[in-house]
């Protein structure tokens, strides 16, 4: 039997090495081309011939890509010097100055770092804890309603916040916590200007800002279940929260965790304009409850702004380690999912 | 097999006393339960009147709506829709109390979601409308209802700076959008072909631009060294290049059948043709909502411009909406300190000029719902 098996493995595989290349040979025959292996160059050299006249259209984004993404790319070099100013000619500053990698090893050295990541850290696993499950949650709330009007209506009501920028929404919230006229703040005082409410209020701010528009994903998914899944189990006998958790959820799992990779691979920025405009609406904060995007910016462009190798490098390691959590997820979906996030 | 019409004598009679005669029966229980309790005090005998009342309304609903069925299926062949409070089908599939409390306990969640979500809006509408000496007394509705405010942001002293923010915004708004998504559409056209040339490495040089940046701190400094700091122009550039639209564009264009160019290639369009007056007409969708998300993300985003833009008054004449927004919001008091009415209308300007801001995407949102649709269709799409 094994003797069998051997036998038959070979046979497949070149059945299936054959299978491509009649494929092409079709393609070929139906395009009108002769099929020759002229080499890789020769044949890409033909297409660019072929398309001559539309290959221009991607020049100008190339263009932007360069200039405004790649060319800052090679702005990685400055995190390798040991002082520069962007004053003068910057090219003659990058060649005329000593070169040291003792930057890298600074940022280990550097508390505050320390401070920011921990602080970065707490925010976004609790978010993921609570603000994630919250808009599934949602969903599922509003689809087991019995009138799909009425849900629909839900849903633009919980969405409108999404539109507002960010500056809008925590003005909003200041009106909310102020001391003398607001609906909360008028019983427990002025928490935003409070430093142990920070990480809490940033948390809830953003699920009231986002909680509803991340929702839509989930509710589009759960209204292109087959209704007739549903008819059979309530013939079985199924409850409705058997309903939800046996058949709802198993059928939106690709959407979550398609997100949910997607959160974390955002994992080391908390989202800018909202904790910088919420730490510049109450002034004591900036020490104790800085985070990540907060600090780059400090030292980059803010009052701290005097040591642009250190600030460059803070900002590759950054990059680096957003770049890794984003290819470690494209690994997990592609496994789990049998496709990518790009 | 047909049945007969009969009609039914009998069922007009215990309609009458389903629907009238046993709720008014329980009504007057009820108040002669609740009317000892206020007269006599007597907590037991309201207890023992309330629970016998109910047995004896039961006891009489049971049978009366059984024959009520009985009669109504056996008038006519198609009886007719049992609607109503408690005329339920009998073959229905009951809830179980379960269920009934759970959705029940559904609503009651969603209903404080979206009093969460409206209540804080309401409350800065009403501060926007309301006279600054009477903020205290705002309990969700405006004490005075006065325009004083909007009057303030509209014609008054700032009015130059906030009307120079919007048309700086609306500007930066019609440049990014019409020029974004263009420039992607272009790019992802020659790349939505099969046999593109060096197609898998060009999606690369794209696509690594999404994954990796080197942080703001080059981005500044190439700014700089075109000496756009402090200018609008830094945000426009920067907005431009957009490969998540073109990872959409392309998907789309890739489901365009090729016989259609065919066809239209045979017809004698020329390729730039082919692009502007068949693809784009034929992508509506799918460019309206990535139009629709670039609007929004520009119109309400402030990220590039606190990079690029110093908060100080001398830039002003460059800010978008959004930032002055934000630039207002975080000015002192001191600022105003021989303006007594701006002392006293802080709080209320403000809301009033966040208002303001908010009018052109609400003006749009109805029109736009359905390519928020087709955009998160799109999300779910591989690139």
């Amino acid at each position: 039997m094994k003797n069998l098996q051997n036998m038959s493995d070979p046979a497949e595989t070149s059945a299936g090495e054959l299978a491509p290349s009649r494929q092409a040979a079709a393609e070929a025959a139906e395009t009108g081309q002769k099929q020759k292996h002229n080499g890789f160059w020769a044949d890409q050299w033909k297409r660019v011939k072929k398309y001559r006249y539309v290959l221009w259209f991607i020049l100008p984004a190339a263009l932007f890509s360069l200039v405004f993404s790649y060319v800052p790319m090679l702005g990685v070099l400055f995190a390798f010097k040991e002082n520069y100013t962007s004053l003068g000619d910057p090219i003659w500053n990058l060649f005329h100055q000593p070169w040291t990698i003792m930057k890298f090893a600074e940022i280990f050295r550097n508390a505050e770092i320390g401070r920011a990541v921990v602080n970065t850290l707490i925010i976004n696993v609790i978010r993921l804890g609570l603000c994630f499950p919250l808009s599934i949650i949602i969903a599922v709330m509003l689809s087991e309603l019995k009138s799909q009007t009425f849900a629909k209506v839900i849903l633009i009501i919980i969405t409108i916040p999404n539109f507002l920028s960010w500056a809008i929404v925590i003005g909003i919230w200041s009106g909310m916590f102020a001391t003398d006229f607001g609906l909360i703040g008028r019983f427990t005082g002025n928490l935003m200007r409070e430093s142990s409410w920070f990480k809490t209020l940033v948390i809830f701010l953003s699920a009231w800002k986002g909680a509803g528009w991340g929702c839509i994903l989930y509710y589009s998914a759960i209204a292109s279940i087959d209704k007739t899944y549903y008819e059979s189990a309530t013939l079985e006998g199924a409850n409705r929260l058997q309903k939800m958790w046996y058949l709802t959820i198993p059928s939106i799992i690709p959407t979550i965790a398609l997100t949910l990779v997607l959160n974390i691979s955002g994992m080391m920025s908390v989202g800018f304009e909202q904790v910088w405009t919420m730490m510049k609406a109450s002034t004591d904060l900036i020490d104790s409850q800085i985070t990540l995007d907060t600090y780059i910016y400090n030292i980059s462009i803010g009052h701290g702004a005097d040591d642009i190798p250190f600030a460059t490098a803070v900002g590759v390691v950054n990059g680096a380690i957003a770049l890794a959590l984003m290819l470690i997820g494209n690994k997990i979906t592609t496994k789990t999912l049998k496709r990518g996030l790009w | 097999m047909t049945k007969k019409y009969e009609r039914n004598t009998t069922l007009p009679v215990l309609l009458l006393l389903f629907r009238i005669l046993i709720p008014l029966l329980a009504a007057l229980l009820v108040a002669v339960a609740i009317s000892i309790f206020v007269l006599f005090g007597k907590i037991w005998w309201m207890g023992v009147l309330l629970l016998g009342g109910a047995a004896l309304v039961l006891w009489l609903y049971f049978p009366i709506r059984n024959s009520i069925w009985v009669r109504m299926d056996a008038e006519t062949e198609d009886p007719p829709k049992r609607k109503g409070l408690f005329l339920r089908d009998p073959n229905h599939i009951r809830e179980s109390v379960l269920d009934t409390s759970l959705s029940v306990l559904n609503i009651v969640l969603l209903l404080a979601g979206v009093v969460i979500i409206v209540l804080p809006l309401l409350q800065y509408f009403s501060l926007a409308f309301n006279n600054g000496a009477f903020n205290l007394d705002i309990v969700l509705v405006p004490k005075v209802f006065s325009l004083k405010s909007f009057e303030y942001v509209l014609f008054g002293k700032g009015a130059a700076d906030f009307w120079r923010a919007f048309g700086n915004s609306v500007l930066i708004t019609l440049i990014i959008t019409i020029g974004s998504n263009l420039v992607e559409a272009m790019a992802a056209y020659p790349l939505s072909k099969s046999d593109c040339p060096f197609r898998s490495g060009i999606m690369m040089y794209f696509i690594i631009t999404m994954l990796f940046s080197a942080g703001i701190m080059p981005i500044y400094l190439l700014m700089n060294t075109f000496h756009l700091i402090d200018s609008l122009w830094s945000v426009v550039l920067i907005s431009i290049s957009n490969v998540t639209h073109l990872l959409y564009f392309k998907t789309f264009f890739e489901g365009i059948p090729a016989d259609i160019e065919e066809a239209a290639r045979l017809d004698g369009a020329s390729e730039w043709q082919l692009f502007f007056r068949i693809i784009i007409p034929m992508s509506l969708p799918i460019i309206g909502s990535c139009c629709f998300f670039t609007i929004v993300g520009t119109w309400n985003g402030y990220g590039s411009a606190l990079l690029f833009i110093h908060d100080s008054p001398s830039s002003v004449s460059q800010m978008p909406l959004a930032y002055y927004i934000y630039y207002f919001m975080n000015r002192s008091l001191a600022e105003f300190k021989n303006d007594g009415w701006m002392q006293q209308n802080f709080e209320n300007v403000r809301a009033a000029m966040m208002i303001l801001s908010i009018i052109p995407i609400l003006c749009m949102y109805p029109y736009v719902v359905r390519y928020i649709k087709g955009g998160l269709q799109i999300g779910s799409v591989k690139g």
